[in-house]
């Protein structure tokens, strides 16, 4: 398929905010994610003849942003953990740019269950949660039939859910005590 | 079907999926008051969390330098085809 440079900066306009969104989650770490997601749109430059439904664009983007995630997870390439400190920086210039931010707590708290969940659960939660892909474009992306995803992402979201509250209710016991 | 099954259909549940796919669970919550308070806690932990998740730091240059690096891209691509065509 012929794809114009205007008819790909088009979609970089419109979905490099998306990818690098879910890069951050995948990743937990800005830097990282700007890497991934500059490399997944280098990549989809290089391949775009190979897009097969052009209506499918976003679910193909994010298949090549896994695939850069895997390259990265396999070299090594990533960065060391970020610090508590570092994140809680990042999300207080998030509470700079965004007034409608979430709760930070809960964002550390997200982070933290996000890294105890095992890659076949986080990148499908992820791209869930995102809700701009379909179960479809999910199972596309990660190059899974739909109904692995559909499971995967049951038991994820049940993980999640039960880590979550976890957290919540030991939040509660520790205010108890210190009170 | 037991409490157990129908707490995996909740979480495969999600907001505009196919209605008649979900019957049997929401037919179920509309008998077990224990399993409609957990969808109920389900719902409301996911709208949180889509909200946290769509929060994320911004990276205010990151589209220039998407282009900055196409750009780059374009130009060698350029230059060998020029090259190609010389020789």
């Amino acid at each position: 398929m012929q794809i114009s440079d205007q008819t790909f900066d088009g979609w970089v306009r419109q979905h490099h905010r998306l990818l690098y969104g879910i890069a951050y989650w995948w990743t937990g770490s800005r830097p990282d994610a700007e890497e991934l997601t500059q490399e997944a749109f280098f990549q989809a430059y290089r391949s775009r003849s190979g897009l097969r439904d052009i209506e499918a664009v976003k679910g193909w983007l994010v298949g090549i942003l896994r695939h850069c995630y895997a390259q990265m997870n396999r070299k090594g390439h990533h960065r060391v953990e970020i610090s508590l400190d570092e994140m809680t920086e990042e999300f207080g210039e998030l509470n700079w740019l965004n007034p409608d931010r979430p709760d930070l707590d809960q964002a550390l708290a997200l982070h933290q269950s996000l890294k105890c969940l095992d890659e076949r659960h986080r990148l499908p939660i992820v791209l869930f949660y995102f809700q701009d892909l379909s179960y479809r474009e999910i199972a596309e992306a990660l190059d899974l039939p739909i109904g692995t995803v559909m499971s995967r992402l049951s038991r994820a979201r049940e993980m999640l859910h039960e880590r979550l509250s976890r957290r919540q209710e030991l939040a509660i016991v520790e205010k108890a005590m210190r009170s | 079907m037991s409490c157990e099954l129908y707490k995996s259909e909740m979480y495969a549940w999600r907001a505009g999926s196919d209605a008649a796919s979900f019957r049997p669970l929401f037919d179920h919550l509309t008998i077990c008051p224990e399993c409609a308070t957990l969808f109920e806690q389900v719902t409301a932990s996911d709208e949180s969390l889509q909200r946290t998740f769509r929060g994320f730091p911004e990276s205010p240059d990151l589209e220039d330098r998407i282009f900055a690096g196409l750009a780059r891209q374009r130009a060698q691509g350029a230059a060998r085809s020029t090259t190609a065509k010389r020789v």
